[in-house]
């Protein structure tokens, strides 16, 4: 029987929120050749068989860019061998940088989350858009209005952008859907944004931040060279250029200056970055 | 057995890249996979030559391998153009889309697939999609919601929509073929020609065997008089004529439809 078929997943349709689910019943332990009790340390084939399981559920977790719980990755995948959790994340972690360049980074130690950041130069947009343009063309405005200003942006400068592109709070759009929701739910979950409120504002008064996922995933250079780019048009025609864009599909310009910085500059940006985090660990 | 007796290969950077970039859109054609490639190889490795195709895919997969997981081809069926995407072998429930979508999401997806599946034509009208929503699992969804989940799966590429009808996604095709033939063994429809899963296609209306449109393509293509493989009856539908890619023989088309055959289970 080939190899594959040993792990028998005979899954009931939509049992999952959990990947392995199925594990939890009697007949597919029975299928395990390795029994149910946890492994001697030394087995390192059934440790490397949970991690390869762990690098493909966090691969499908992370496409909703939420972070991913600890506790959720011991209830779904490492189950009874929680006490070889470090190992196993480790391995999980070796697999995810060789195979798919992307980087386990836990962000919150306190809560145990973790995210996925790809540590290769991204070559988005090189194919056109995704499902995920549109929004990420937003967030790039945003991003670019808070640094900006300062790296922070209080809640009625962002509406004043927005309003600009034809985007107003609480009116449905075909492409983002609840605008406030997205930027102060959607996006604050998925950690590209921070929304705090100013303290001892009475009545309470909320300002936007970078979130850590955006300090990962792109760079201040990126989003300077993107701001700049637009404001050398009168607010009237950018806003006007962007309202249609943001009815297209936005990210056109956003996502081709981020590809062209990949490809003609792409070298020059390994240096920046290096430069980059010399600097900021001088910082820290 | 081809699986375990594949070499492993080495899997540099310009294969990285396009893994990941493959995982970001979900599902690819070929044409868009190979300005892919080439893109990859611009970017890590200038002075290469770019590897064929298929051989650059089956070095990711022996590498995937251990991973339960592959980059596997597919055709679309309506129209016959190859596409691409990274699949789970191991898992055959939807377990791809579990973690996207809400207990009662999923159960409205099942609830289109089955209708998908039992349908004469492989199509599921919205109405009768959306007449099922008081039975769904999870917390109650209203019609209007149920709408846009319909859309979300179309915009994440597991459903197609024409003309308010919905049906399989190619890609929900390549990830899920060996768990909806498990799962309802006694509706689901094959075609003759590739033996594969079929949802679209043309049928035989003596003996009731059924082909995929691109299979009817190729397996009629320049005869004057089609007859069924099976009965010998005349073929009653139009044979549809699929321009192939000029840079591509039918022949390599053919070797693909091989192995993609082969690898099933």
């Amino acid at each position: 029987m080939d190899r594959r078929n040993d792990y028998g997943y005979r899954v009931p349709l939509f049992q999952s929120k959990h990947l392995n689910g199925d594990e939890r019943s009697g007949s597919n332990y029975r299928r395990i050749p390795w029994g149910r009790r946890p492994a001697p340390p030394r087995d390192v084939a059934i440790l490397q068989e949970r991690a390869n399981k762990l690098v493909k559920y966090l691969l499908v977790k992370d496409q909703t860019k939420i972070p991913i719980k600890r506790s959720d990755m011991l209830r779904d995948v490492i189950q009874e061998y929680d006490e070889y959790f470090p190992e196993i994340i480790e391995r999980a972690s070796y697999t995810l940088e060789k195979m798919f360049r992307v980087n386990l980074k836990e962000i919150d130690k306190q809560s145990s989350l973790y995210i996925l950041i790809s540590t290769q130069e991204s070559s988005a947009g090189i194919l056109g858009t995704t499902k995920d343009t549109p929004k990420l063309g937003l967030l790039m405005v945003i991003l670019s209005v808070i640094f900006m200003n300062g790296n922070k942006a209080s809640e009625a400068v962002i509406w004043e952008v927005l309003r600009k592109l034809g985007l107003r709070p609480g009116v449905r759009h075909s492409l983002f859907g609840e605008v406030r929701k997205l930027i102060t739910d959607e996006f604050v979950k998925q950690k590209y944004l921070e929304y705090k409120r100013v303290p001892n504002s009475r009545p309470p008064e909320y300002e936007f931040f970078w979130g850590l996922r955006s300090y990962h995933e792109t760079s201040k250079m990126k989003v300077l060279k993107f701001a700049c780019r637009v404001q050398k048009k009168d607010p009237k025609d950018w806003a006007v250029q962007y309202r249609e864009a943001v009815e297209m599909e936005v990210q056109a310009a956003a996502v081709a200056v981020a590809e062209a910085e990949a490809r003609a500059e792409w070298f020059q940006h390994q240096h920046w970055l290096y430069w980059r985090t010399q600097h900021q660990h001088g910082l820290q | 057995m081809q699986g375990s007796t594949r070499r492993m290969g080495v899997m540099t950077d310009v294969h990285r890249r396009f893994l990941q970039l493959l995982m970001t859109h979900g599902v690819l054609e070929e044409w868009d996979v190979k300005r892919l490639q080439t893109h990859c190889y611009k970017v890590h490795d200038r002075n290469a030559t770019v590897d064929k195709l298929e051989d650059f895919i089956n070095n990711i997969n022996s590498v995937l391998e251990s991973l339960y997981i592959e980059i596997k081809r597919g055709v679309t069926e309506d129209d016959g153009r190859p596409i691409y995407a990274l699949v789970n072998l191991a898992t055959t429930s939807i377990s791809k889309m579990a973690t996207d979508f809400a207990e009662n999401e999923l159960d409205l997806f099942r609830k289109a697939l089955e209708l998908i599946i039992d349908s004469e034509t492989g199509f599921a009208s919205s109405t009768n999609i959306l007449n099922l929503v008081d039975q769904l699992k999870g917390k109650k969804m209203r019609k209007k919601e149920a709408e846009q989940v319909l859309q979300k799966f179309v915009q994440n590429k597991w459903l197609i929509e024409k003309e308010g009808e919905f049906t399989l996604h190619g890609r929900a095709i390549l990830e899920m073929e060996q768990y909806i033939r498990e799962t309802y063994p006694d509706a689901v429809k094959i075609c003759n020609i590739c033996h594969s899963l079929l949802i679209q296609g043309q049928s035989c209306e003596t003996c009731g065997i059924r082909m995929h449109l691109p299979c009817v393509a190729k397996y009629f293509q320049s005869n004057a008089e089609p007859r069924c493989p099976h009965c010998n009856d005349y073929w009653p539908h139009e044979i549809p004529i699929f321009d192939p890619e000029k840079e591509r023989e039918s022949g390599v088309l053919k070797s693909n439809k091989k192995s993609l055959r082969s690898r099933q289970h």
